[in-house]
Order: C-alpha cells, then sequence, then structure tokens
C-alpha cells in the first residue's frame, strides 16, 4: 500500500466529491461505503503508482455520483434528510416557522407578564391651594401620611409621579376608582399629564393633562392626577384616603391590573366647614 | 444518455451480479479489491468497479454475506467477505432456476430473430 495514496491530488479530489454526494446517504452508511473505496485504492494504487496509474484506478471506480446512486439503488437507504425532498421540506418548513412563532408569541407574552409596573417617585402633593396650603404630614411606623380637612361639595385630590423604567411602553388604560373617592366622594377623575415632566418642565400645574389611555414610553414619566367631589363630613378622629391605587395598563399585547403604591398616604380629616 | 439495449444490459448485470459475487465467494473468502478483479475477470459483468461495494452491503444486509477483518503478517488489514449458509441457499436455489431462465431467453431471442432474418432476405433491392 501507499501512505501517500490517500494524499495524492487526484484521490484527494476524488474523496472530497465521494463525501459531498455521499451526504444523501444514512451517515453509517456513507461512512462504511467510504472505507470501502479507500480500501480499494489503497489496494490497487501501487507504492510508485504514477498520475495515470491512478487515475486509470479511480476510472476504474465510476464516478463518485455514480457510486452513491449505486448504493441508493442497492440498499435503498438515504439520509433522512434527502429522503425527505424538497417537496417535503415546505410543510415542515411551514410547520418550523409555525412552532417558531407561537413559541415566539409565549415568550414574549411570558416577558411581558414580567415587564415590572409603573414606579413612583419624584414629585408629589395635594392639587389644590385650599389643601395644600392646610396639610399636616405625619409619620407613624415608617409610613408618611399627608392629612387637609375635608371639604364637603368641592373638588380636592392630589398628584403623584410615575415612572416607566421597563423597555416596553406602558399605557394607562383606566383605574379601579369606579367615580368614587374617600369618604364616599364622588364624580373622581383620573388625568395623566401628556408630556413627560422631566423633559417639559417639573411644575405639576404647568402642564396638560388628559384622561386615559396615556401611553407612557420606556424611561419617561407622567404626572397622575386624581381628584373628586368630597362628600359628608368626618368627626374625630375619623379620617379617609387613598395610600395605592389598581391602573389598568396595557404592555405589549396584553392588559394587566397594576397595584400602584403611592409611598405615603393621601387622606381627608374634619374639616371647619362641617359642624358635627 | 444509454441506448435501450445498454440500459438493458446494465440491469441484467445489477440483476446476475449478486448471484455472480455469492458464488465467487462460495469459493473462498475475498477482499474487495481481489473480488472486482475476479468479476472484471470474468469478462463484461462490471459496469464499474465500485458498484460491487454496495451490492456487498447489501448481501451483507440481507444476511447472504458476512464479513471481518483479517490481518496478514506484513500487509495491512484488510476486509474479507464470505458467503453464509443462507448465502448459499440463496445461489443453489439461483442456480435452479437460472440455467431454465437462460434457456428460455436464449429460444425467445433467436425465435425472435427468425421472421426478421427472413423479412430481410426476401426484400427487393
Amino acid at each position: 500500500m501507499s501512505e501517500t495514496a490517500l494524499v495524492h491530488p487526484l484521490v484527494a479530489g476524488y474523496l472530497i466529491l465521494f463525501d459531498a454526494e455521499a451526504s444523501v446517504l444514512p451517515v453509517p452508511r456513507a461512512r462504511e461505503l467510504r472505507e470501502q473505496v479507500v480500501a480499494h485504492i489503497e489496494d490497487a494504487v501501487g507504492p510508485d503508482a504514477s498520475d495515470e496509474e491512478i487515475a486509470a484506478v479511480l476510472r476504474g471506480l465510476g464516478s463518485a455520483r455514480a457510486l452513491v446512486t449505486e448504493a441508493v439503488a442497492a440498499t435503498g437507504k438515504r439520509h433522512w434528510a434527502a429522503r425527505v425532498g424538497w417537496k417535503g421540506w415546505i410543510p415542515i418548513g411551514v410547520l418550523l416557522l409555525v412552532v417558531a412563532a407561537v413559541s415566539g408569541y409565549y415568550i414574549k407574552l411570558d416577558s411581558m407578564k414580567h415587564v415590572a409596573p409603573l414606579f413612583v417617585e419624584g414629585l408629589s402633593g395635594w392639587w389644590y391651594p385650599p389643601d395644600y396650603n392646610r396639610e399636616v404630614t405625619t409619620e407613624a411606623d415608617g409610613a408618611t401620611q399627608t392629612t387637609v380637612p375635608i371639604r364637603p361639595g368641592h373638588r380636592q385630590g392630589f398628584f403623584i409621579q410615575v415612572f416607566n423604567f421597563t423597555r416596553m411602553t406602558q399605557t394607562v388604560l383606566g383605574s379601579n376608582l369606579g367615580g368614587g373617592g374617600p369618604n364616599g366622594g364622588t364624580n373622581s377623575q383620573l388625568t395623566l399629564s401628556t408630556t413627560d415632566p422631566q423633559r417639559h418642565g417639573t411644575e405639576p400645574h404647568a402642564v396638560r393633562y388628559a384622561p386615559p389611555p396615556i401611553a407612557i414610553p420606556p424611561g419617561q414619566s407622567r404626572f397622575l392626577r386624581i381628584t373628586w367631589i368630597s362628600r359628608g363630613c368626618l368627626p374625630k378622629p375619623d379620617v379617609s384616603g387613598m395610600d395605592s391605587v389598581q391602573l389598568r395598563v396595557r404592555v405589549g399585547w396584553i392588559t394587566r391590573t397594576e397595584y400602584i403604591a403611592f409611598g405615603q398616604g393621601f387622606y381627608l380629616g374634619p374639616g371647619g366647614q362641617c359642624r358635627i | 444518455m444509454l441506448g435501450v439495449a445498454e440500459a438493458e444490459l446494465t440491469e441484467l448485470r445489477r440483476g446476475v451480479l449478486g448471484p455472480c459475487v455469492l458464488a465467487l465467494l462460495g469459493q473462498r473468502p475475498r477482499f474487495g479489491l481481489e473480488l472486482v478483479r475476479d468479476l472484471a475477470g470474468a469478462g463484461g459483468l462490471l459496469t464499474s468497479d465500485g458498484t460491487v461495494y454496495p451490492l456487498l452491503n447489501r448481501l451483507r444486509d440481507a444476511g447472504l454475506v458476512t464479513s471481518e477483518w483479517q490481518v496478514a503478517e506484513g500487509e495491512r488489514p484488510r476486509r474479507y467477505y464470505s458467503i453464509t449458509p443462507a448465502g448459499r441457499a440463496s445461489l443453489a436455489a439461483f442456480r435452479g432456476e437460472w440455467a431454465q431462465f437462460a434457456a428460455t431467453v436464449t429460444q425467445v431471442l433467436e425465435g425472435a430473430a427468425e421472421p426478421a432474418a427472413a423479412a430481410a432476405k426476401g426484400r427487393p433491392r
């Protein structure tokens, strides 16, 4: 046997062609046939074989394509991928696309579900001067509470600043207020600033407000204002107020309820207009 | 593209090559190139040397042939093919059919040639 037979350019070229053609065969079958072809060449090519002799041996073997065609005809076994054929690959491709799309949808859906909710930070306070001029701030057990006198028949309310720290736009669609307010207040309204205070001024009374839906793009914030018409009176030491609100928020394709804790309580207490 | 006769001969060779391989292996085990050379020496049986190897694999899959590596002193390891009992039974069955088959084919071919020859002889020049 010639140690150099397999590295002879003619033989190497033949084996490259053979490997390419044999890709349609099952791997063990292709490997076995290659081993037989290599053994044939090594046995047939002497140590001092000329290029012509080597070429004659390869010619005698037949073309790599004919050899593989013969193998397919003799055993009827082809690599599964070749057996499927291009017509078979179309439905497989479509199926894979559908699976990928459905998987992508659920992965995206799952990521939407786990996007962080809106976060309260920055500015906050009572909205109307008669309230913020008379607010009393108390702290107990680590919780902050601001209390203002109730003004029956008047609109009272507060604002907070909410941030969207996520990578997805969050659109506020509504709240759980249902028109009500603290202590039986009515005609409650939830509005949001239409611009980002970080970019268009941090004075809450200088920006425009609108009812939902309001979109908050990633990295931006909005003032969220809640007002209502107060009713009734509160005897000392009763108070009534809010320290959170539930918002309906659309994130991507899903709509969910976000529990927004204010970080402080906005409370109504006994007022001078009430004679109890 | 192969002519009709050549294509039919190729098919015929493919059909009889298996029994011929079994017959040679029935004499003694042979390695690949040895088998190829013996078949080529018989003349007209092989379209190319490479066709023997897929055939050997098919015969082995069918349990008619088996193979094993043998190492002779001073030579590289070679895979030797030998006939199995099932292969011998298959070869015996083919031999029993072949004589009758070949005779029938010959008879039909010669009979079909006669009218054509007679027609050629009687054709005006």
